[in-house]
């Protein structure tokens, strides 16, 4: 059965404003606030526990026979008479992977919550890029849907707005087939950062599973619109899921709006009990808290740059 | 006992059909506007986990929710119900006939209340003026001295402002230069008052009022023929159960100059009642009239009940109506006092 469609587009998906000059400054001022958070860092390096070809001296191992003459410390040789080897540090960049969920449930509220994801991705991307981290763009509904591969070096912003802004918009959300599929597709492990309703009626354990149990650092954001906590609506009203399709009648009253809102708080709280729990860096946010305060907000917390 | 009549104006068949119609347009409409407005939200998985809960509810909110349609459906219902019009009272088959004749023959035009013309002059010239004044302000009364002089009200406003009008006109009259036409205006103006002053208190007026005082007893099923008894008998409309249009009718009867023939008017009575439930003949008049000639109302085998009115008070009218029974009569005033006495000795309906 064709589910019908819901007659109503809530609004205008134009995201030719979305990125423009005053969205840029506050990339800017956002990167100038992470450095002063990070300062004292090295600029471009993750340490990584994996020792190999760096600049930074880490540590002495046997020489086994096999080893790189070249790492020999020659001068220690001279002084005790023993072979060892010179270990480093190895070197990586992170890889930040943001995904961001670009399902037709996104595309509610004022503005629209795709617009928020878009720019906190956008921004969250520009402090990765100006940290010389390598960050890929990953949009997905119920499928991925195409990728920004990672891209490295401040420049590579505009990219990042040029994809974001032809992102398709559409179909309903599948958070385990999604993310099962990007664990799959990118072989270097790194930060995921899900931006999301996670308006999934399949849940989204299984999703952040997926992320965890191949050795991703999910990151998790949530987005919602203050109108979806808090609805204004009252009368006989047919409700259209805009995913699915699917028709409910109701007769709204107070006490089930009350109950609706109790709903959805517990729904927020599992998410949150969820990532708490396996200590995932997890933000819930509204689209009315302008996008910079959000992100100054997970600088604040960490979780995002370590 | 309270009963109810129903009496349809049209054939039941045809306000059944009205009924329906309306009926399916209610219904109509109400589906119509159940169309609701509809509403996207982004997970409806929220709503079914919210709407589980209220499953329990639920029969009340379907009741409620056709609630407004059974609201409209009972007005229609109630709107079907006051067309058939119904009536409190006696059921039809208890319903009276009743032919109310009214003397209106030249002795009815005697002014009763004021015999005595020596204790109630007609008024003097000074107080005509004052008699026209107050009638051209559409007063019915004015005092002057110690006396009261009364006129009634005309019945109709169109025939009360003419009065008016005229009272006004004859005041400018008496008013002009010209003498001749004042002095013609006096003349006119003592008649008018005169006659104004007199039929506040004629009999016919007085038979007029009893008349309409017996229609407010009338049962909600009962129908009434109002005839004028002079000369001739003139039925001044068709029998009917609208009160308020036997009223008029009654209200128009003005007293003529020719003596009354009531073998006439009760045999034009007898003919309205032929083959009508429970017949009745009411004859309000100034009495004398002989009770051999009330006794011939009668036809093949059943007779009317025949009550003259004329020395009764209207209660002790109310009370004979109530009591007598079909194939009574009351010929005269003797027979009818001795049966209302009997009736109160007795029980009731054993005469």
């Amino acid at each position: 059965m064709a589910a019908p469609q819901p007659k109503t587009k809530p609004a205008v998906d134009d995201r030719s404003d979305l990125f423009n000059e005053e969205f840029l400054k506050k990339l800017e001022y956002l990167h100038v606030v992470s450095r002063k958070v990070f300062s004292g860092r090295i600029r471009a390096e993750r340490k990584t526990k994996k020792v190999g070809s760096g600049i930074e001296f880490a540590d002495h191992r046997k020489y086994y026979a096999g080893d790189d003459f070249r790492y020999i410390d020659w001068n220690l040789y001279g002084r005790i008479d023993k072979l060892l080897l010179r270990l480093f540090e190895e070197e990586e960049d992170l890889y930040i992977y943001i995904l961001v969920d670009c399902s037709q449930s996104m595309g509610i509220g004022n503005p629209l919550k795709l617009h928020y994801a878009m720019q906190v991705g956008a921004a969250l991307g520009y402090i990765g890029l100006a940290n010389l981290d390598r960050v890929a763009i990953i949009p997905f509904s119920d499928d991925l849907k195409g990728r920004m591969p990672p891209a490295r070096g401040k420049g590579r912003i505009f990219k990042i707005f040029e994809f974001l802004r032809n992102v398709e918009m559409g179909g309903e959300t599948d958070l385990a087939a999604c993310l099962t599929k990007f664990v799959h597709q990118n072989k270097r492990r790194g930060l995921a950062v899900v931006i999301s309703d996670f308006y999934d009626p399949r849940g989204f354990i299984d999703g952040i599973n997926a992320l965890r149990f191949n050795k991703f650092e999910p990151f998790v954001l949530q987005v919602y619109d203050e109108k979806e906590a808090n609805p204004a609506l009252h009368g006989d009203l047919t409700l259209v899921d805009c995913e699915t399709g699917e028709l409910k009648e109701v007769t709204i009253t107070k006490r089930l709006l009350e109950e609706y809102k109790k709903q959805h708080e517990i729904w927020c709280g599992e998410l949150s009990e969820f990532c708490t729990a396996r200590s995932i860096p997890y933000f819930r946010t509204h689209t009315g808290i302008p996008f910079d305060d959000l992100v100054l907000r997970i600088f604040r917390i960490g979780g995002f740059l370590r | 006992m309270l009963a109810l009549s129903l009496n349809p104006p049209i054939a039941s068949g045809t306000l059944a059909t009205i009924a329906g119609v309306l009926g399916a347009l209610a219904v109509v409409a109400y589906i119509l506007k159940m169309r609701r407005r509809r509403f996207e939200v982004p997970f409806s998985s929220l709503w079914h986990r919210v709407l589980k809960e209220k499953e329990s509810t639920s029969l009340w909110r379907h009741l409620r929710r056709i609630l407004s349609l059974l609201l409209q459906l009972l007005i229609i219902a109630l709107l079907m119900f006051a067309v058939l019009n119904p009536k409190l009272g006696s059921q039809p088959k208890d319903a009276k006939n009743v032919v109310i004749i009214i003397d209106a023959s030249a002795s009815m035009k005697t002014a009763d209340a004021t015999p005595d013309e020596k204790k109630n002059p007609p008024p003097k010239t000074h107080e005509i003026k004052r008699i026209l004044q107050a009638m051209s302000t559409g007063s019915r009364s004015v005092t002057i001295g110690k006396r009261k002089y009364e006129w009634p009200r005309k019945e109709y406003a169109e025939d009360e402002a003419k009065r008016v009008k005229a009272a006004q006109k004859l005041l400018a009259d008496m008013a002009s230069d010209n003498k001749d036409k004042a002095r013609q205006a006096m003349m006119a103006a003592r008649t008018v008052v005169q006659a104004a002053v007199n039929s506040g208190n004629s009999r016919i007026e007085a038979a007029k009022q009893k008349a309409i005082e017996l229609l407010d007893e009338m049962g909600g099923a009962d129908k009434a023929l109002i005839l004028k008894m002079d000369g001739q008998s003139t039925p001044m409309g068709r029998f009917s159960d609208d009160k308020l249009k036997l009223k008029k009718q009654v209200a128009r009867i003005t007293a003529s100059d020719t003596p009354a023939d009531l073998h006439r008017a009760l045999s034009a009575a007898v003919d309205a009642l032929r083959e009508r439930d429970n017949p009745m003949i009411v004859i309000v008049g100034d009495g004398a009239y002989p009770s051999e000639v009330l006794r011939l109302a009668s036809w093949d085998k059943s007779k009317p009940i025949v009550v003259d009115t004329s020395e009764l008070t209207v209660a002790e009218v109310r009370s004979i109506l109530k009591k007598i029974t079909r194939g009574q009569y009351f010929g005269d005033q003797a027979e009818a006092k001795a049966a209302l006495a009997a009736l109160d000795a007795k029980k009731p309906n054993a005469v």
